[in-house]
């Protein structure tokens, strides 16, 4: 089974987290999955059309509306604009990681292999096909990984990948950073296979484009979503 | 107004253009969330979420990639699908699915919102061989992982993916490309 046959799970939300990175990984380098995934969603705008009509409860209205409006108002915790929380990670991680099927960790490694051929076949292609690798930054720690800078579409992506990490405890996640001058901006954090391995992608929005990052790192934190790094930092490199 | 401007004023922040985002697609999205919930509670909570996300700015829709309603309604699945698993992990999609096979009644008459684009689509799907509906069925309602589709429909796991590109492929050629496709200028 190669990568491009997970596009139905994927769609359907059945990979678990490390596979949904794993594949999101992928996607980000196939164009024929781009394209598939793009007529799925289309269809959706279509076929939604077939549902049984059902009249929506009365006060739906405002119960939606005031709790969306209610976010303004309430406290904000530290996120200025600039600062992107990273990616949703919709599946609880420890319930979903039971269900990873049997050869979820041997595929997981089969992706990586993929996704660094993909990045060699990338590197070395002079027409780019929408997306292109601007910068390949080995990182320095206690494991192996690698940074790659990537352009699509006029977006830019930072994808990390990594193997022989130590192993994470219940909550914790490996989380990626971005740092200029020292004040890092998290990156999306991520959660390794058996061998350490690990992918995250990460889509920079305009203003994090333009910055000048110079340094990219990985730490181990206590829990998901933190936006100063707590832990320590187990690989780094400089842009 | 266009739904791409109202979502562009949703993100500088416009309450009344989310406002107007939400009547237009409050009746059709809620109809989606119930088909894939089978719950009123849990639709109700998928609505929510997606309108929160819409409003925080999470995820962005880009105009070139299709139709803003085809997001919308897409982040809407992705809303109900999970909420289903965390809340409901013991209930599978299709059995809920199972429970209400969709009649092929005629609409209640004062379902008269989206006529159109509900008569096209049923049309489409009516034409399609029945095979063919059964896989647009089992991916967009029950979703289904390949596997169970496989079973499903009594075919080999790897002739799944060229079903459902055969069926989707049956689909948009009977569909108005104004249906399923990017905005068109109006």
């Amino acid at each position: 089974m190669n990568a491009c046959d997970q596009l139905i799970d994927y769609f359907n939300r059945h990979l678990t987290e490390d596979e949904r990175v794993q594949f999101e990984a992928h996607l980000a380098t196939c164009e024929t999955c781009q394209q598939e995934l793009e007529q799925l969603e289309a269809l959706v705008g279509g076929v939604a059309f077939l549902s049984e009509p059902a009249e929506p409860p009365s006060g739906m209205k405002a119960r939606v509306l005031d709790r969306v409006f209610a976010e303004d108002e309430a406290p904000k915790a530290v996120e200025p604009n600039a600062i992107k929380p990273p990616p949703p990670t919709p599946f609880s991680a420890p319930k979903e990681r039971r269900k990873t099927s049997w050869g979820a960790f041997a595929l997981a490694a089969a992706l990586v292999l993929s996704l660094i051929g993909n990045g060699y076949l990338l590197l070395n292609q002079t027409e780019p096909s929408g997306i292109s690798l601007t910068e390949t930054v080995p990182l320095d720690g206690e494991a192996d990984g690698v940074a790659y800078l990537a352009e699509q579409d006029g977006t830019r992506q930072l994808i990390v990948q990594t193997n022989g990490l130590t192993p994470l405890e219940a909550n914790e996640v490996y989380q990626v950073w971005l740092l200029k001058d020292g004040s890092p901006i998290p990156t999306g954090a991520f959660v390794t296979d058996d061998k350490g391995n690990g992918t995250v992608i990460y889509t920079l929005d305009a203003t994090e484009a333009d910055m000048d990052w110079d340094t990219v790192a990985v730490t181990k934190e206590p829990k998901r979503g933190n936006t100063m790094p707590e832990g320590d930092i187990v690989l780094s490199a400089s842009l | 107004m266009t739904d791409y401007e109202l979502y562009e004023r949703v993100r500088q922040k416009d309450k009344q253009a989310l406002e107007t985002l939400y009547d237009r697609y409050e009746r059709i999205l809620y109809a989606f969330l119930m088909q894939l919930t089978q719950d009123r509670d849990l639709a109700e909570e998928a609505m929510q979420e997606v309108f929160i996300k819409l409003w925080r700015g999470g995820g962005i829709y880009d105009e070139s990639k299709g139709k803003f309603r085809s997001w919308l309604f897409t982040m809407g699945r992705n809303v109900a699908i999970d909420l289903i698993r965390k809340r409901k992990p013991d209930l599978q999609l299709d059995e809920a699915y199972a429970e209400t096979i969709p009649s092929n009644e005629k609409s209640v008459e004062s379902e008269v919102e989206w006529q159109e684009e509900r008569t096209q689509i049923e049309t489409a799907m009516a034409e399609l061989p029945t095979e063919q509906q059964e896989v647009v069925r089992l991916m967009y309602f029950q979703g289904l992982s390949q596997q169970k589709i496989a079973d499903a429909c009594g075919i080999p796991l790897g002739t799944v993916k060229g079903r459902v590109r055969l069926a989707l492929k049956q689909l948009r050629r009977r569909l108005s490309p104004d249906l399923i496709d990017k905005e068109v200028e109006r």
